[in-house]
Parts: structure tokens; C-alpha cells; sequence
């Protein structure tokens, strides 16, 4: 009866250490999974939108990227109208998003998130029109 | 009373609403390396965990020089907060012809996308896959094909966190069992 109860009490003890054991992982987490520029006039440029960008795991991230999509609709307008940075700075003065992947730094943690704005400006003559962009945030570890 | 309580109720219930909706997605560390011969294969997986409190879907594809030799699923849904084995596996043609080297670089990406709107927020992982072709081009007439690598069968076996569970398991109640067997000992 004894011997069956220890047995039991070690069965138990060391399910419980052994279900506790995690694997290393590393992962970001956004607060938002849209963003809206709202309506603008050509040439006119939008206020800024952020998106704040949490560290998640249990071990650092190696690199951090962000690329977007050309925007759609009709003639459609480019990628690079959409403008990033990590502050929040002149329109001028911030990083032009691209279709391929650019480094936004691996200085994320879950204490002192990132945080990243955008900027929108419309081209003088581009026809009026309801478009749609797509931002990827990829993180690699 | 009650009206004070309904109150409350519905300042939590609004405040739960307006709080911002937390997107995100976390994959296992370290890249995968498999070794395999032209014509063979070789297997091995990596973790995705959903940190949301719904199951989501994820789109899975493969980039660069390995991504012809890589077989992923499509897709993938992720349950909360559960670790979802990604099975890789990795194919070379039996007429390889070492064009691209001994050691070919591809990338697995699961991408989590955001909900439609003017613009959409995705987020995604990028997982590192590192094939090394075993041979030359010289040698490639001579070696006939190789279906698995034993070593990586073995590093399979011991990257299964299953397995880890059941032999951490066994093991754990042989050392309890010796402890408390040498304690009863000592008792006689």
C-alpha cells in the first residue's frame, strides 16, 4: 500500500516537472490589425498612425522587419507613398516603405516595446478612389 | 444597489471593448539543418504558438534557393496558446546538379494576416532552413540515393517534445524509485 502510494506521489511529481518544460520561442505581438489613414486630398499628407510592437517568447529576436504592398485600386499608387519611422518625425524625414523586407532594429523587448509610425502622402494627380495597403511585420529568430 | 452594480458591469464591459486588439504570433528558436543525398529525403519541425485567445489561420510558404526542396502545409490552424508542430520536409532530385552548392539556404514563412481594411496589419515568422547535399557533382554518377539520414532520424527523434515528455517521464520515476528504495533500505 505504501510502495503503491510513493510510486503514485513520484508519477505525479515528476509529470508536473516534465510538463513544465518549454521550448525557447521568440514572437512579436501588434495592437492593431488595420490602420486607417482616413480620406485625403491629393498632394495632402496624413497625421501619423502607430502601431506599438511587443517582444513575446522566451528568447530575443534576431531581426525584426517590416515591407509593404503597393496600394490598390484602379491605377493603383506605390508602396513608397507610405512613409515609416521610429519616431515621430517630418514626412520627409521618415524611411519610404518598400515591397521587400527592411530592418526596424532588434531593440524590442517586452519592457520597452517599439513603436512604429506611418505616414501617408497622396500624389498631386492621383484619381480619387478608395485604396487598400498591406504592412507585414516579420520577426526571426 | 443593483443599478451601481449594472454600472460597473457595463464600464468594464466597455473598457474590455476599447481595449486594443493584441496580434500575435511566436515560433520556435534556431534554424533547421538537414543533411540529405540526391534522391533522398529528410524530415524534421519547428513550433508556432498563437499568444490570442481564438484559434487563428496561418499561411505557410517557402523562399529562397531551398524552397523547391521544402514541403510545408499550406496552412495551419493554431488553437490558443498551443504549441502546432510545422512538419519540413525536404526532398532533392536524383539528378540534382550541385548548381546551387553543397549547402542551399531556404526560409519557411507563416504569415498571420490582419483584418481587411484601408490598411492591413500582418504579422509573420521567418524560420531559417539550411539543406546540406551530401556528394558532388563529380561523385553524383557513383552514389546511388539515400532515402533518410540516420543522423537526422536521430535528431528528429530527439527534438520530439513528446518523446522528451515520455522519457523524462520514465526517467524521473526510475531515480524516485532508487531514492526512495535506497531510504527504505536505510530504514531496515
Amino acid at each position: 500500500m505504501k510502495r503503491t502510494t510513493i510510486t503514485i506521489a513520484s508519477f505525479i511529481v515528476v509529470f508536473v516537472l516534465a510538463s513544465n518544460i518549454s521550448f525557447a520561442d521568440c514572437g512579436i505581438s501588434v495592437d492593431f490589425s488595420t490602420l486607417d489613414f482616413g480620406s485625403l486630398t491629393p498632394d495632402g499628407t496624413s497625421s501619423v498612425k502607430s502601431i506599438t510592437i511587443t517582444k513575446t517568447g522566451t528568447d530575443p529576436i534576431t531581426d525584426l522587419t517590416v515591407e509593404g504592398s503597393d496600394w490598390i485600386n484602379g491605377l493603383g499608387m506605390p508602396v513608397t507613398q507610405t512613409h515609416w519611422a521610429l519616431s515621430d518625425i517630418d514626412y520627409g524625414s521618415m524611411n519610404q516603405l518598400e515591397t521587400f523586407s527592411q530592418s526596424i532594429g532588434t531593440d524590442v523587448s517586452q519592457e520597452s516595446p517599439a513603436m512604429v509610425h506611418f505616414k501617408l502622402k497622396i500624389p498631386l494627380n492621383q484619381p480619387s478612389g478608395g485604396y487598400t495597403q498591406a504592412i507585414t511585420f516579420t520577426s526571426v529568430c | 444597489m443593483k443599478t451601481r452594480n449594472l454600472i460597473a458591469i457595463s464600464f468594464v464591459f466597455v473598457f474590455l471593448m476599447l481595449l486594443p486588439v493584441v496580434f500575435a504570433l511566436r515560433q520556435t528558436v534556431g534554424k533547421i539543418a538537414l543533411t540529405v543525398a540526391p534522391g533522398g529525403t529528410n524530415n524534421s519541425y519547428y513550433g508556432l504558438t498563437n499568444d490570442l485567445n481564438e484559434t487563428i489561420t496561418v499561411k505557410l510558404r517557402t523562399e529562397g534557393d531551398a524552397a523547391p526542396y521544402i514541403q510545408i502545409p499550406s496552412s495551419l490552424e493554431l488553437p490558443p496558446d498551443k504549441f502546432v508542430q510545422v512538419d519540413v520536409m525536404v526532398s532533392m532530385p536524383s539528378d540534382y546538379d550541385f548548381s546551387k552548392g553543397n549547402s542551399i539556404t531556404g526560409y519557411i514563412y507563416a504569415l498571420l494576416e490582419g483584418e481587411p481594411g484601408q490598411v492591413q496589419i500582418n504579422v509573420q515568422t521567418r524560420k531559417t532552413v539550411e539543406i546540406n547535399v551530401l556528394g558532388s557533382k563529380e561523385s553524383q554518377s557513383l552514389q546511388s540515393p539515400i532515402s533518410e539520414s540516420s543522423l537526422s532520424g536521430y535528431s528528429s527523434l530527439l527534438a520530439n517534445p513528446i518523446l522528451i515528455l515520455a522519457v523524462s517521464l520514465i526517467a524521473g520515476c526510475l531515480f524516485f524509485g532508487l531514492i526512495f528504495r535506497s531510504l527504505k533500505k536505510r530504514g531496515r
